[in-house]
This record gives structure tokens, sequence and C-alpha cells, in this order.
């Protein structure tokens, strides 16, 4: 079953110092190219210096919807930074918060390099960003607040 | 209008909400300068989409950013590089381009409105255009010229920040001098204390106006917090109430109909300061380029009160 969300399954997450996490929802067939397609995401961590897309990661049910509510949370929260980390096992992706001011987050990215090599190594950025950008990014990706009706991710 | 408003074009009633400089900047002094104006997408936030763009232009040297009237963003940014033998002007302003154009494959949804492109001789002609001699900045780097510009963008007269290069950009204004002409400029735009006399000059006194005025001898070092008048009699290197009310004087300008004898400090209940029979009172703690502020205003107050008795008369 293909997942659908509110939102576009494209989430671009801007901070200050040119960072920037992208997530785009695809359907993408499998390597070994036996299965049927399913729901992938492309994951890419930029840098001034350095541009890393991690292609067709395997996502969990509701992957694009959950990281949507949490970066709306994020970005709502008094003190985001006691939000339990965003975490995506199939993915490999951890999206956790590290600090906040009434205006800025700062986030930090990890995603495992390698999701079936033996000893894991991660690869991964932090930066800040406004609260404004958090919020557009998790409504793009279908998140929001529930609650208040303004948006709800299948 | 400032130069920039006017040759990148916004549409009527956009408004500016903020501009940066980037201090670590090289100074560039023959080459290209390029104004590049960028509209951003809906629901961006200009803030972090100005600091993400410029920070993938490392020779960026400032920018301003804003809204239109239906509140969508819109930013610009300036950048400066030098020519050499083997990288013509033309090039060098290809490669600014470009590197604009990379910066915003990570943004698809902002989109490059307008390019503007000077050489030094070209920046020169726009200073001299705003009555600013190429001669009196003919030492500044293209870095500095550029944001020169963007001083007129504060509100700020350009000519007045010429003239108070390289420290101060209002030499003519007590204030809390940053020691830099630039950084003087940008943070009083920010902390919305464009000293009254700049504002001033951006609209010339008639010579009516001139007649009378005291030449102001002395500006006000920048100084802590003051806690007692004690403290602020020795921040001004006074003595006594006597020697602070003279250092005042020389401080202040004093419009025709009122002189150096109507300037007093009472020490009765408190520390007052008089214009004639209007007094104001100084609260501790404050700096004492408030304290200058605070005499020039009622001065200000005082005089205008003066000119519309005689008008009445």
């Amino acid at each position: 079953m293909i997942e659908t969300t509110a939102g576009t399954g494209h989430g671009r997450l801007p901070g200050f110092g040119g960072a920037a996490l992208f997530v785009d929802t695809v359907v993408a067939f499998s390597a070994d190219g036996d299965r049927s397609p399913e729901q992938a995401a492309d994951v890419a961590l930029l840098t001034p210096d350095r541009y890393v897309r991690y292609l067709r990661r395997p996502i969990s049910e509701g992957f694009a919807r959950e990281l949507g509510h949490f970066l709306f949370s994020a970005a709502s929260e008094f003190h985001p930074e006691q939000l339990p980390a965003f975490f995506d096992n199939r993915a490999g992706l951890t999206v956790s918060i590290m600090s906040s001011t009434d205006s800025r987050v700062g986030i930090e990215v990890s995603i495992i390099v390698d999701l079936e090599a033996q000893v894991a190594e991660t690869d991964g950025i932090n930066f800040e960003t406004s609260r404004t950008a958090l919020a557009s990014a998790g409504l793009a990706l279908g998140g929001g607040a529930t609650d208040s009706g303004l948006t709800d991710g299948v | 209008m400032a130069y920039l408003f006017g040759v990148l074009g916004f549409p009527d009633y956009s408004r500016l909400t903020q501009l940066w400089n980037n201090t670590w900047a090289p100074p560039i002094y023959d080459g290209v300068a390029t104004a590049h104006y960028v509209s951003l997408g809906d629901d961006q936030d200009a803030d972090v989409e100005s600091d993400f763009l410029s920070s993938h232009l490392p020779l960026h040297v400032g920018g301003f950013g804003g809204a239109y009237p239906d509140g969508r963003a819109w930013t610009v940014i300036l950048q400066a590089a030098p020519t050499e033998e083997s990288a013509s002007e033309l090039t060098v302003q290809g490669l600014l381009s470009s590197e604009v154009d990379r910066a915003l494959a990570f943004n698809t949804a902002a989109t490059l409105q307008k390019e503007v492109a000077w050489t030094r001789d070209e920046l020169l002609n726009v200073y001299q255009d705003q009555l600013v001699l190429p001669s009196e900045v003919e030492s500044w780097s293209m870095s500095d010229l550029l944001r020169g510009l963007l001083t007129q963008c504060c509100g700020l007269w350009l000519r007045g920040v010429v003239r108070g290069y390289p420290s101060c950009a209002f030499p003519d204004a007590p204030h809390a001098c940053e020691g830099e002409v630039f950084t003087d400029a940008f943070s009083a735009w920010v902390e919305r204390r464009i000293p009254q006399a700049n504002e001033e000059e951006s609209e010339p006194e008639t010579p009516d106006r001139r007649i009378g005025r005291k030449v102001r001898k002395r500006t006000p070092p920048r100084t802590n917090l003051l806690h007692d008048a004690d403290e602020l009699f020795a921040s001004a290197g006074c003595d006594d109430e006597t020697d602070f009310a003279s250092y005042l004087r020389d401080c202040v300008e004093l419009p025709a109909p009122l002189a150096d004898e109507d300037i007093l400090l009472m020490e009765d209940e408190g520390l007052m300061v008089c214009v004639g029979t209007t007094c104001t009172s100084i609260e501790f703690p404050t700096r004492l380029s408030d304290v200058v502020a605070d005499l020039q205003s009622l001065i200000n107050t005082v005089g205008e009160a003066y000119e519309l008795d005689e008008d009445e008369d």
C-alpha cells in the first residue's frame, strides 16, 4: 500500500549558515528489483562545502507525516529540546532538537550511512533554524497541529 | 530614495525588514560588484533564507531583505570579486551570477528578479550622482563602496557617512559610537536609533535656520552605564557640576534664541538639567551620550516654543 499524506511529501528545512535538510518521499523499486515498488525517501544533507544525498532509503509507514509532526511540534513547543527525538528505524534517520530560543531552534540530523553494515557509521549535520522555517517544513511534509485542525496526514 | 532601492525597482509599498554586513568579506579594490535581487517563495522566512543563500556565496559583502505588500519575502545579496588578467570583468560578473544560480538550486521556490553589476569606475560615478566626489572615496575598497550604498538604505545621508569614514557614521550627533562607520550605521538602524542630527542632514537646512546656530565642539565618548552623578561627571572628565554644565554646553547645538547661560545643571533635588525654566531630571543608570541627547531634545523643544512665540507676535 503506497502511503499518501496531506502534505507534498517534500520537505526542505533550511538553516542559518547555509545548512539544510532535504527529505523527498518517492516511490521506488528495491535494489534487487524483484519486489513491488514501495515508499522510500531521498534524504540530503547540505552545508556550504558538502552536499550528500542518500537515495531510496526504505521508510516506515507514516514516515513523512511523523517527521512533519515532529518538525511542526519543534516549531510550536515552548521547550522543543524536551521533545523525544524523531527516529525512523528503516531509514536510519534521527532528528533531534538540541536548543531553542523564542525565535530559533538548534537541530541535529544524523543518518546511518550503510544500512547493511555490521557496525553502523553515521553521517550528520547540526544547525540553527527559525521556528517559521520549521513550521513550513513540517506542514510541507504533512505534519501540523492535529488538535487545532490545521492538517492531518494520512 | 536610496540608490539601491531605485536601481533594483521594488514594487510600491515594499518594506525593508532586515539588513546585514559581512565583515569577513575580503576588501576588493579593482573588480566587479553585483547586486542580485531575489524573490523568496510563499511562507519562506526571509531571515533564514537570506542567511542560507548568502552562506553559499563566499564573496558576499552584505545585503538587505524585506517583504512585498502581500507579505511574501525578498532579499538582495551584494557581492564583489576581483578582476585579474585571466578574468575580465564580464567573466567575473558571470562567475558571481553562476554562484547565485548554484545557491538558488537549493531553494527552487526562490526566483532571481534582477541583477545589477558595476565596475569600480561605475560605482564612483554612482557616488558622484549622490553628491560625493570620487576623490573623497578613492581609498575605499569596492566592498566598502557597496556598504556605503547599504547605509543609504538605512536612511543615512551618504555624505555624512563619507565624512565619518572610517570610524563613525554620525560625526555630528551625540551617540554611542561603535567605532567603525558601517557597524555604527547598521547597528543604529537595527536598534532604531538613527541620531536626529543625521536625519536633519538628509534634508539640508535652509540658510535661515542655520543663522545663529552654535557649532558643537565636542562629541561625548562612548561610555558604559553610569550609576550616579560622580560617575557621570568623571566620564566627561569634569570635577563638579559647574564643569559638567560647561561640558554639556559644548556638546549641544543652540538655536538663535537660546544662549549658553540658558543651560543649567541643578543638584538640589536629584540631578536636573534645565534649559531656561524647562527642566528634565537625569535618571540613573544612564550614559553620557544619553544625557547629551536628552538635553539636545529639550533644547529643540524649547527652541521650537520660542519660534512659535515669535511667529504669534
